[in-house]
């Protein structure tokens, strides 16, 4: 599959970000499953982009591509990454709470309490809004 | 300061949270693991849980803290318990199931 353009990346991610905030707007139990793979789209597509936009080729076929911890490291020229631009600028807290095992994995849950997927979809759309206003500008 | 020492240091920085266990796991150069089981969790968010592991982590190692990905698990011992049931006929992509999958990890 051709690699597409980061803008159109960014814009893709922005269309997620905002279903997810949709979602979560309506404060429905069952809507919410669907605004955290929504928001994981987003943090996906704008790592995805950040790689593009700086000559990096990012994975697109089978579990890699979705692997956020795997795309928060791929490196892209020259030797960069999302991960080590975080490290350098002292913002690792954002990764290290977004990016954690339970926050990672509720989207294929079902039925968690309301609560707990709203402050876990607030969390990635914190890693979210770091990325496209300070990588995707 | 080699990983021996890091995980000595790790697993006494939670102290405060009168853990059940903490187990630090060194995943790649750049990512560390930490589970910590405590029943100090109980009533908090994951969210919650999450952002005060990173908060102890940067506070008292800062080094740490600065240079590595820090992935938090972080369950009551209740939760650490039904979680294990649920998974430990389950296999991973290696095709180890979560038992075998732990002790790799130990």
């Amino acid at each position: 599959m051709a690699q597409e353009s980061w803008k159109d990346l960014k814009d893709r991610s922005a269309a997620y970000c905002k279903g997810a905030e949709h979602f979560l707007n309506t404060n429905d139990d069952d809507l919410i499953q669907n605004a955290l793979e929504q928001i994981h789209l987003a943090v996906e597509l704008a790592m995805k982009s950040v790689i593009a936009k700086y000559g990096g080729q990012y994975p697109d076929r089978g579990f890699d591509g979705h692997d956020l911890l795997k795309l928060i490291k791929h490196r892209y020229p020259p030797q960069r990454s999302i991960y080590t631009t975080m490290k350098a600028r002292k913002e690792l807290s954002k990764a290290n709470i977004s990016l954690s095992k339970w926050t990672m994995d509720c989207r294929y849950k079902k039925k968690l309490d309301y609560a707990n997927m709203k402050a876990s979809l607030n969390d990635y759309k914190e890693l979210y809004l770091w990325i496209r206003d300070n990588l995707l500008t | 300061m080699d990983k021996r020492q890091l995980t000595d240091m790790i697993t006494e920085v939670f102290n405060s949270l009168t853990p059940i266990r903490v187990s630090p796991f060194f995943r790649d150069e750049e990512t560390i693991e930490i589970s910590v089981i405590s029943n100090q969790f109980k009533g908090m968010t994951f969210s919650a849980r999450f952002k005060q592991l990173d908060k102890i982590v940067s506070e008292q190692l800062p080094d740490l803290h600065g240079n590595y990905l820090i992935i938090f698990e972080a369950f009551t011992k209740e939760e650490a318990e039904a979680i294990s049931k649920d998974q430990q006929d389950k296999k991973n992509q290696k095709g180890s199931t979560y038992k075998e999958s732990a002790k790799e990890l130990e």
